[in-house]
């Protein structure tokens, strides 16, 4: 009998800035109902905690921020495999994967897969680097500047021309309309993600944002990807409701960055069109929080990631048929004061797998 | 006849839709698969993009329109004019 498959997955928040965790749980599930979830959090309130549904996790760490550097994740990831020795981590916030990176050998010896992205690659697609990487592969990025000081965000933003977007170098962005405000957002920036700041010519032209997820196979190919146009945004710009595309121009671009950096895994890639087309103006390390919208239509990402990280062999994903949409609907989670107890005692272990859906039972 | 436009500048924020590219969905929606707009669209639209994408020639497309809209040729041709100019279709 083969053992029960034990995958730990972090970035489990499911607020209005959604993280993709839960969403990847529930796509692995799909194809592995058996795999026991441990969930790596950082907070006591993370929603994906409290989830009775197979989007929740069998277990719960809380986890040293990545901030605090690789040894201490390794420290953390050694103590919870003394109770459940993991198969595999699968990290889904972008502030976690320098670390990970920074520890494969150590992983590799522990006989735990993680992501094989390269540091190269992933230092390729940040935001200080992303317009050169555009260049590079033929796909138009807007026009970009990095600065480390208010001074020098003041002439970047002069030079750029308002309207233009500041963003901070792993998160958050605001978009700055006079050289009035480009005091407050820059400052806002500093103080939550540390520099350097990033300004970004605005994009002009319908204003269509399009998101890609997809799956490099870390030769230049394309496992599998699915587009969408966001018909619904947050407050923040995330979406909250997109529809499959099918649009060459669009693959194209997407097809021409993954083959340029050669990439491993998990994307995604977010575009606005402009007058001229298709304008990649970021992409991320990891699967969106939308991820679980293409495994219910045919394209399970996050399960096929895991097939790679098991080298098992590994089919292209079918492609998302133009027209299928979601629309993303918050429900309210029931959890009890015993459980933040518990976790704030460092875990949360579940005796019985109420992660599947058919436990759902009545709370009184 | 109308279709709803969130623009002013025709169906796709500007950009031309392609024909190939436009599918009327339980006739009354026309969803762009390739920009991934949708439109609200009227019955008689829905009859004038469906002809236009078996190609049908204009004016069998006009002699179609005012038999089965019951409204005279001139009126019907002036009408698919205005419709086409409207959604900036690139045929």
């Amino acid at each position: 009998m083969t053992r029960q498959l034990r995958i730990a997955v972090s970035g489990l928040h499911r607020g209005d800035n959604p993280q993709p965790g839960p969403a990847v749980i529930r796509s692995i599930r799909r194809r592995y109902p058996s795999a026991q979830i441990i969930g790596l959090s950082y907070d006591l309130l993370e929603s994906g905690l409290f989830s009775k549904s197979d989007d929740g996790v069998d277990a719960a760490f809380l986890m040293p921020f990545p901030a605090k550097g690789p040894d201490a994740l390794l420290e953390r990831l050694d103590e919870i495999s003394e109770i459940y020795p993991l198969d595999m981590v699968i990290p889904c916030l972008d502030s976690e994967i320098p670390n990970y990176l920074e520890l494969s050998d150590e992983f590799k010896s522990r006989r735990i897969k993680t992501p094989l992205l390269t540091r190269k690659s992933f230092d390729r697609r940040n935001k200080e680097n992303l317009f050169q990487l555009g260049k590079a592969a033929g796909v138009r990025v807007p026009r970009t500047i990095v600065v480390c000081d208010l001074m020098a965000a003041h002439r970047a933003c002069e030079e750029i021309g308002f309207p233009l977007f500041l963003k901070g170098k792993q998160y958050g962005a605001g978009r700055v309309t006079s050289p009035a405000e480009v005091a407050h957002v820059f400052h806002s920036l500093m103080a939550a993600w540390g520099g350097p700041v990033i300004a970004q010519s605005a994009v002009h032209g319908s204003g269509d944002e399009y998101d890609v997820v997809g799956l490099g196979d870390g030769r230049g190919g394309l496992l599998g990807s699915c587009a969408i146009r966001k018909i619904m945004l947050t407050g923040n710009g995330k979406a909250f409701g997109g529809i499959v595309v099918n649009d060459p121009a669009l693959q194209e671009s997407v097809e021409k960055i993954i083959r340029k950096l050669k990439w491993w895994g998990p994307f995604e890639l977010e575009f606005v069109r402009g007058q001229h087309g298709h304008e990649l103006i970021e992409m991320n390390p990891r699967f969106p929080a939308w991820t679980d919208f293409p495994s219910q239509i045919g394209c399970n990402l996050p399960a096929m990631l895991v097939d790679m990280l098991l080298s098992r062999p590994v089919a292209p994903a079918s492609p998302c048929k133009p027209g299928r949409m979601f629309i993303r609907h918050n429900l309210d989670l029931v959890g009890d004061i015993s459980q933040l107890a518990e976790l704030s005692g460092g875990s949360l272990m579940r005796d019985t797998q109420p992660n599947l859906l058919q436990s759902l039972e009545p709370v009184n | 006849m109308s279709a709803n436009r969130t623009r002013k500048n025709g169906m796709n924020g500007g950009n031309a839709v392609h024909l190939s590219n436009l599918k009327i969905v339980n006739g009354c929606l026309a969803f762009d698969v390739c920009s991934g707009k949708f439109h609200r669209i009227s019955e008689s639209a829905a009859f004038v993009i469906g002809e236009l994408k078996r190609q049908t020639p204009f004016g069998a497309l006009i002699s179609s329109y005012s038999q089965r809209f019951k409204i005279p040729r001139a009126v019907a041709a002036r009408d698919i004019e205005l419709f086409l100019n409207d959604i900036s279709v690139v045929r």
